[in-house]
């Protein structure tokens, strides 16, 4: 399986070490030595994970990974930081990175989170409490050859986070009496990284919602009755 | 109850002028007393003299008379017919020598007698006057020593109620003048003529008479009167007191060729009437001028005692702090203001020494806020310094942590690439990861002194939290672990990760004091009023002396060879900031014990 991952810090020496690290754990890295290159980089190719250090000269690591999000929503991003404020980690948070790993990143749990990473990339979380919907839509995604989790409530998603890092997350706006966007801020929370798909069969509330949230908290909308083509090409365009 | 005040403590307006007014008065008195009675007594003795001076020509003239006629009578002695008459022993008519002497019995009395050597009449010009006594001639004819030619006057005579005066001549016989033949008399009323022309010159009272002193009788001219009131001296004035006619001043001057004395006296009124007025214009004036100057006197005491008042009352005023003048009206101005001065000058005194122990309070006061402030100003400094350091180290650190990381990669890598590596090369990168290990906690402990967050209270069972910071430490070589926490223990109220940080501190701290040789580990915690838990962290190393046992939670103080010493400052740092407090109980070879006193929560009891 493909496990390309993006080592980005201005110090060459920890890309250089990093990536040592990374290939003994049968990852292939690619270095940057700056927010431009990485973005350049993930533009070029496809990643299974990005490991960027936030303070950076030039652009700092919370703009690349909004440039990175916005390009390709469905990659993981790992920061790493030395101490930072705790306004840049909100922001960090909000921009949608991954994980926010403090330095000195022990090596082991940092390959462990990876591999976690790249092994939930075909790994979809649905959300929706209409199970009609969700058999069928899982039923497609699987044939597809991924890996769907499907779960009826917020509740249930995450719990089912707990042993599962999916890398997408296909979220249903009309979740019983649950306002959503509180739904979604749950399952950015739940689950960080993962690139966030509303779906719902209410044109107005999806309308209302994304308009309520910023672009950068979800990665694309999906209106039911779900188009399979469609939802095979937007994954498409998010993961690869 | 107020007694009669005495003099001396009168008012100066009130003894000033009477004092003044008296020795004025005294002095007025005395001078005026002195000048009248001077002046009185010269005017007297001035109207004596006057008198004396006139009576002198009065005298003189009524002298020149009288020896005119005596000088008649021994010119009409002698004449033959006179003696032919004697001879005779008897006749009817006067002899016409007497004819000068016979006119006069115009008069309503007196007669000429003509008598022999024997004293019988031989002669009398008036028949019917032979009956009027002389009793001075008969015993002076009695007597015979007349010698021929001599003349006598007689004193003044009161005869029946008449004053006559006799004038007596000796005949000498017609042939023997030197023999007496027989006696020539003429016996005369005594007449005034003029008197009153002189007493109207000499002055009203005056009071003029003749007499002899011897027969007592004297005249005025026209009757008889009384003696001079006093017993007087010939040519020299006399003034008395006492008389019929009050107080006068008499002259006396003989008249001579006669035992006559003209008297001449008069009133003291008379006399003093040039100063009748002085004594009345001297007393106005004494009285004015004691009254003015008593006024006066009045007038410079009112100057005196008016500023002496004044200052009276505003040294009253410094004595009693203006409180109240004190009502002390003993005595005059004078003695009020130095009574009132002396309680100003003990007020002065008093304020004085009040402002002196004031003033030393002050100064203390002013000396320990001043050495108050000196400390904070040194703790100011101190902490500035101190943050300055800390965000030194906080920078320092950071920094260190990007190349210690690549070193901790570089291990890994190394350790993980190298498949079978040499003893040696596994020994030192051992050695290395140790250090860059040992490195990295420094840049740790660095950070986490450096940084300091405002606690985030939540309720910290403390059980669990000794757990896992025991496991960080790792495994403990000769240190064994008692734990002692008693049922119902409550959770501490305060920041979980700070918490941790100082018990892990405590412990790592006991743990090396115990060093090589190792001991037990007692950690032990229990409640205590006032809604608190402490937690004692104890261990059986060689304890801390006395004088260190305050210095060991100063910021950068160590007595371990490594460290930076900033562990317990840090600690109770913490300790204060979440509402508690570090203390450590300790003594030399009796190990040492850190007691963290943090507030309980108040739920439930869980450990």
């Amino acid at each position: 399986m493909m496990r390309r991952i993006l080592v980005v810090d201005d110090d060459e020496n920890m890309v250089r070490t990093l990536s040592d690290i990374l290939r003994l754990a049968d990852w292939e890295p690619a270095g940057a030595r700056s927010g431009e290159e990485a973005i350049a980089l993930v533009e070029r190719m496809s990643f299974t994970a990005v490991l960027m250090d936030v303070r950076m000269g030039g652009m700092s690591g919370v703009d690349a990974l909004r440039a990175i999000r916005a390009r390709r929503p469905g990659l993981p991003v790992v920061l790493m930081t030395a101490y930072s404020a705790q306004s840049l980690l909100e922001q960090a948070e909000d921009a949608g990175a991954a994980r926010i790993l403090a330095k000195p990143v022990p090596v082991r749990p940092l390959i462990d989170l990876l591999g976690r990473f790249a092994s939930g990339r075909r790994t979809l979380l649905l959300v929706d409490d209409d199970p009609l919907f969700t058999r069928t839509l899982s039923e497609l995604l699987t044939r597809e050859g991924y890996e769907v989790i499907a779960c009826e409530s917020l509740e249930a998603a995450t719990g089912a986070v707990q042993a599962h890092t999916p890398s997408v997350v296909l979220l249903d706006l009309r979740l019983g009496a649950t306002d959503p966007v509180r739904a979604v801020e749950v399952i950015r929370h739940a689950v960080p990284g993962a690139a966030l798909l509303l779906v719902s069969g209410y044109r107005g509330l999806l309308d209302e919602t994304t308009a309520a949230l910023p672009a950068e908290w979800f990665a694309g909308r999906l209106a039911k009755p779900v188009v399979p083509e469609d939802l095979t090409a937007l994954l498409h365009h998010v993961l690869d | 109850m107020s007694m009669m005040p005495r003099w001396r403590d009168r008012s100066i307006n009130q003894r000033v002028p009477l004092l003044i007014a008296i020795v004025l008065v005294v002095t007025v008195a005395a001078l005026s007393g002195t000048a009248y009675a001077r002046l009185r007594a010269t005017l007297l003795s001035a109207a004596g003299v006057r008198l004396q001076l006139a009576s002198q020509p009065v005298a003189r003239s009524l002298s020149v008379a009288i020896r005119r006629q005596t000088a008649a009578m021994q010119g009409m002695a002698r004449d033959n017919g006179v003696t032919a008459v004697i001879a005779a022993g008897r006749a009817t008519t006067a002899p016409k020598a007497l004819a000068p002497l016979v006119m006069d019995t115009a008069a309503p009395a007196g007669h000429v007698e003509l008598r022999d050597a024997a004293g019988h009449r031989v002669f009398i010009d008036k028949a019917a006057r032979s009956s009027e006594a002389t009793p001075w001639v008969d015993s002076l004819v009695a007597a015979g020593r007349l010698k021929p030619g001599q003349v006598v006057v007689s004193p003044v005579q009161d005869v029946g109620g008449s004053l006559f005066a006799d004038m007596v001549a000796a005949v000498g016989a017609p042939d023997d003048t030197a023999r007496l033949f027989g006696y020539l008399i003429e016996h005369a009323p005594i007449v005034g003529r003029g008197v009153g022309d002189i007493r109207d010159l000499i002055g009203a009272g005056t009071v003029v008479m003749i007499g002899t002193p011897d027969s007592g009788v004297w005249t005025d001219l026209s009757t008889a009167v009384p003696p001079p009131p006093v017993a007087f001296r010939l040519g020299r004035p006399t003034v008395f007191r006492s008389s019929p006619r009050g107080p006068g001043v008499g002259a006396a001057t003989a008249i001579a060729g006669t035992p006559w004395v003209l008297w001449v006296q008069q009133p003291w009124s008379t006399a003093l009437a040039p100063m009748a007025g002085f004594a009345r214009t001297l007393a106005s004036l004494a009285l004015f001028f004691v009254l003015a100057g008593a006024a006066v006197a009045w007038w410079l005491s009112r100057r005196i005692t008016r500023p002496l008042t004044a200052l009276t009352r505003a040294a009253q005023a410094i004595a009693t702090n203006g409180v109240a003048p004190a009502s002390d009206d003993t005595g005059d101005e004078v003695q009020q203001l130095s009574t009132a001065f002396m309680r100003m000058e003990d007020r002065v005194a008093q304020s004085h020494a009040e402002l002196e122990v004031r003033v030393e309070q002050r100064t203390r006061e002013l000396e320990d806020a001043l050495g108050r402030l000196r400390e904070a100003q040194e703790k100011l400094v101190l902490q500035e310094r101190l943050a300055v350091l800390g965000r030194l180290a906080g920078a320092v650190g950071h920094e260190l942590r990007n190349p210690l990381g690549v070193m901790t990669n570089a291990l890994f890598v190394l350790e993980a690439a190298i498949p079978e590596p040499p003893a040696m090369v596994t020994e030192y990168l051992g050695i290395l990861r140790g250090q860059v290990g040992m490195a990295e906690r420094i840049v740790g402990d660095l950070l986490d002194t450096a940084r300091t967050r405002s606690p985030q209270v939540s309720a910290v069972p403390l059980g669990p939290l000794i757990e896992t910071q025991l496991q960080r430490m790792g495994p403990m070589q000769s240190v064994v672990v008692q734990r002692r926490f008693p049922d119902g223990i409550p959770a501490a109220w305060a920041d979980p990760a700070q918490v941790s940080q100082i018990v892990l501190n405590l412990m790592t701290n006991a743990v090396q004091a115990m060093g090589e040789q190792g001991g037990t580990l007692t950690i032990s915690g229990r409640t205590e009023a006032g809604g608190r838990v402490l937690l004692n962290v104890t261990d059986t190393g060689p304890g801390i002396s006395d004088d260190l046992r305050e210095r060991i939670f100063e910021p950068l103080f160590t007595t371990k060879a490594r460290g930076l010493g900033l562990g317990l400052w840090v600690s109770r740092t913490l300790a204060e900031a979440n509402g508690g407090q570090l203390r450590v109980t300790s003594a030399v070879e009796a190990g040492t014990t850190f007691t963290l006193d943090l507030p309980a929560a108040l739920e439930e009891a869980v450990v």
